[in-house]
């Protein structure tokens, strides 16, 4: 253990009135990986914006690699050896896998021309460097997700990092790239380089860190090593209070209920294939499956987007659903994945993004009372709980987790007797995920019928009473949530045929 | 005045805008105060704005849709012709009000299919608006030119020539129109079920197709309503110059955007106020018309036009990247 690559020392900075870091501290060795945890809003991207030279810190001291700095410049931080790979990786879509990874040393370069052997001899040694094999000449924006973010980190290295920050690294990436990535992290980790990890998810955090720090408004909560660490008092730490992580009850379906919905062989070309399922009263029906395997397909269809072939059926009625309006009027809701592009208007009020879906029922023939739609936006804010400034804020304005219930909301203003939820609580905090997760356990219980899409294999197993697993269109397998552990239900996604 | 002070500060552009009335308006009473506070003059301008400010009205709907109608003036010019003709092969200026009504009808007729066009241009075949437009507006015009073979079609009756012309109370009747539009569009936009669509839609379809809204249905109407309202422009254009000319007011189509974008409409969608509109078209009639009594050459016009124009947008942008400054700086 020498000295550490990074420290931190009483750094504080202000925004406004706000105090968004109070006298942290924080330090890290080469060849340590860091996880940094918190709510939205408890100053973990503000540390990193420290850290990258982006803020400058209002008070404290920085000292990377054996110098002091009182204001690093960004440029000043990339040449101490950080490097921040972003959620959206930063690639540049239409260059190739070469010209991605070598494209700092080019621009950084005196040259005015391209020495293009010379690019491809520097790509070639960074993705040798971690590993991996990927086609040079490929443009990037062919390649998948995580080979993406391979070339985000690949472009690290070829500006010779030391520390590599990652912003929710696996967020977009399927468990078996995960582990993919858990094992180029482990050979960065022996060529000594320091990692930081911002991170939700509390699984991944404890596979690949030595070390755990939880930011809670702008403090910092805890600062430990993950042997030490208890899993259960995440929450707790994140939150400042309990959180309940308490199953959704197991229901008996008695005999002879009849089911809210039953599929039978539904078929859309090239998505999926023969499915048949039900949904009881009082159950929340889990469908997970890697990305692409049609789960998001399958909700879209019973929400009238695309076609298919096969019987819907509707508290025992066979029903027709070719559009979207199809779907609203016989009740169908659907919470989409992306809230942002596809869930929300985020310049406009919150009132009105409530409004949305059940816009017909609040009109008054073709008037419409803009107080009307407020004051019931007030009433379904109360109602859920969603923490936010004034009801005509634009949605922007709100966290991952409240913005998720606005989404939520707006359907529950539809009175829906079924309800889809493509993954209801990615990119957002711990607290706010189980206030989620209790109001849809409080739909099912009122008699809602409730699809719950997701990846989260701990948030399907907690939240479900039966999962289906999708694999290539199809469903393969069929449990209730007694009758396998998580753990079990990872190993069965990522096996290979 | 509480309620003047929220309306006139709450939004920034509005303030800003009305500033510029206001500068205008003092500007004037400086400079003419004898010619330009005329009973005259106040008539003059009000029969000369609304045809512009009719155009603003369609352009500002389409924009608001996160689209754009470069038709505009085509759609007027084609239905202007097209009732002109009608007159013309009925008795010209002898034409009876059956035929006069008749001629205004069609007019009004045209300007809705050629809404439908753009419309299903742009939401069923999903062609981009300003590519789709751009080329309707070339068809119309064509076919204006095609029905009037090249040359001008005038003398229209009395009756006809009332539109443009007309005094109730003294008040022009075009200027009594556009009120009249203005404040069915202020109501449209902030009171109805269809309103709301728009702004949502034209804030993020894809939300508002995952929210169960008719986007089709939002679009054809908005074109379509634009569309009539551009044959209006074109009845008063011609009505008002006692003739019909396929390139007639070539150059409004373009200022008719402009002015809706100066009137506070973004151009990403989403947003617009039927006040602004009033404002804008208002604003730029009082320079135009001041221009005239301080004999500044016609030439000018249009380039002090531009020039503001360009302020405007410039100031708008400067305001908006403070503003995204500040947000990040929260978000963070």
């Amino acid at each position: 253990m020498g000295a550490p690559f990074l420290e931190i020392r009483n750094c504080s900075i202000n925004f406004g009135g706000v105090k968004a870091l109070q006298n942290v501290d924080f330090s890290i060795e080469a060849g340590q990986a860091y996880c940094l945890m918190g709510e939205n809003g408890s100053g973990k991207s503000t540390l990193i914006k420290i850290i990258s030279g982006v803020y400058t810190a209002t008070s404290g001291e920085m000292i990377l690699d054996g110098k002091h700095y009182t204001n690093i410049t960004p440029k000043q931080a990339i040449e101490a050896g950080v490097q921040v790979i972003y959620q959206d990786f930063s690639v540049f879509p239409n260059l190739t896998v070469a010209e991605n990874i070598a494209i700092s040393g080019i621009m950084s370069g005196k040259k005015k021309t391209v020495d293009r052997k010379k690019m491809r001899e520097v790509a070639a040694e960074a993705l040798a460097r971690i590993n991996v094999d990927l086609p040079l000449d490929k443009r990037v924006e062919e390649l998948p997700v995580a080979g993406k973010q391979l070339v985000a980190i690949a472009r690290g290295i070829a500006q010779d990092a030391k520390l590599i920050i990652m912003d929710e690294p696996t967020t977009a990436l399927t468990h078996k790239e995960i582990l993919a990535l858990y094992e180029i992290i482990d050979n960065l980790k022996k060529k000594g380089i320091a990692l930081i990890f911002v991170s939700h998810k509390l699984e991944e955090v404890m596979q690949i860190s030595e070390r755990i720090a939880i930011l809670r408004n702008g403090q910092k909560v805890l600062d430990d090593s993950i042997e030490n660490f208890d899993v259960n008092s995440v929450a707790y730490y994140m939150t400042g209070r309990e959180v309940p992580d308490v199953p959704y009850e197991l229901v008996e379906v008695p005999e002879g209920t009849a089911p809210i919905l039953e599929l039978e062989g539904l078929t859309m070309k090239d998505k999926f294939e023969d499915i048949t399922l039900s949904l009881y009263p009082k159950e929340v029906l889990g469908i997970t499956g890697q990305l692409g395997c049609g789960r998001t397909e399958l909700a879209q269809a019973l929400f009238g987007i695309g076609e298919y072939t096969g019987t819907v059926k509707l508290n025992g009625e066979v029903v027709e659903i070719k559009t979207v309006q199809d779907a609203l009027r016989l009740k169908i809701g659907y919470v989409p994945e992306d809230r942002l592009s596809e869930g929300l208007f985020l310049t406009r009020s919150l009132s009105d993004n409530l409004a949305a879906a059940s816009i017909d029922d609040l009109a008054d023939g073709i008037r419409l009372d803009y107080k009307k739609v407020e004051d019931t936006g007030r009433q379904w804010v109360e109602d859920l709980k969603i923490v936010i400034g004034d009801i005509l804020d634009p949605a922007s304005s709100l966290s991952g987790g409240n913005q998720q219930r606005i989404v939520l909301a707006k359907w529950l203003a539809t009175n829906p007797r079924l309800l889809i939820l493509n993954c209801p609580t990615v990119g957002v905090d711990v607290g706010s995920k189980s206030q989620i997760h209790e109001i849809v356990k409080d739909l099912a219980r009122k008699g809602i019928g409730v699809i719950v899409i997701s990846d989260d294999i701990g948030e399907v197993m907690s939240l479900c009473s039966r999962v289906l697993v999708m694999k290539k269109g199809r469903i393969v397998r069929q449990t209730n949530r007694t009758e396998m552990t998580v753990s079990q239900l990872e190993d069965y996604l990522t096996k290979e045929e | 005045m509480e309620r003047i002070k929220s309306v006139l500060f709450k939004d920034k552009h509005q303030t800003r805008l009305f500033c510029a009335f206001a500068l205008v308006l003092i500007l004037m009473a400086i400079l003419v105060p004898d010619k330009f506070f005329t009973v005259r003059n106040f008539q003059s301008m009000a029969t000369q704005f609304p045809e512009l400010g009719f155009l603003t009205i369609a352009a500002a709907l389409v924009l608001i849709t996160g689209g754009i109608d470069l038709s505009v003036c085509g759609t007027a010019v084609l239905s202007g012709i097209v009732a002109a003709r009608i007159m013309d092969s009925n008795g010209s200026s002898e034409a009876g009000l059956g035929v006069v009504v008749g001629a205004v009808a069609a007019a009004l007729l045209v300007g809705l299919c050629c809404g439908v066009l753009n419309a299903i241009l742009v939401a069923r075949f999903g062609i981009a608006p300003m590519l789709a437009t751009l080329g309707t507006y070339n068809l119309y015009v064509g076919l204006g030119i095609v029905i009037t073979e090249g040359s001008a079609i005038s003398k229209f009756p009395e009756t006809f020539l009332a539109i443009g012309n007309g005094k109730v109370l003294g008040i022009p009747v075009p200027a009594l129109l556009f009120v009249l539009a203005i404040a069915i569009l202020g109501w449209f936009l902030s009171r109805t079920k269809l309103g709301y669509k728009l702004f949502v839609f034209g804030t993020n379809s894809t939300a508002s197709y995952y929210s169960g809204i008719h986007n089709t249905k939002v679009l054809f109407t908005t074109y379509v309503v634009g569309g009539i309202v551009c044959s209006l422009a074109g009845l008063i254009m011609f009505s008002r110059t006692n003739s019909a000319k396929a390139d007639f007011g070539s150059s409004y189509g373009l200022q008719a955007l402009l002015v809706a974008l100066l009137g506070g409409v973004g151009a990403s969608g989403g947003s617009g106020k039927a006040s602004g509109l009033l404002l804008s078209i208002i604003t730029l009639q009082f320079i135009s018309s001041g221009f005239n009594l301080l004999h500044v050459s016609s030439f000018m016009k249009d380039l002090i036009w531009g020039a503001l124009l360009v302020l405007i947008m410039v100031l708008n942008v400067v305001d908006f990247k403070k503003l995204r400054r500040k947000t990040k700086k929260a978000a963070a």
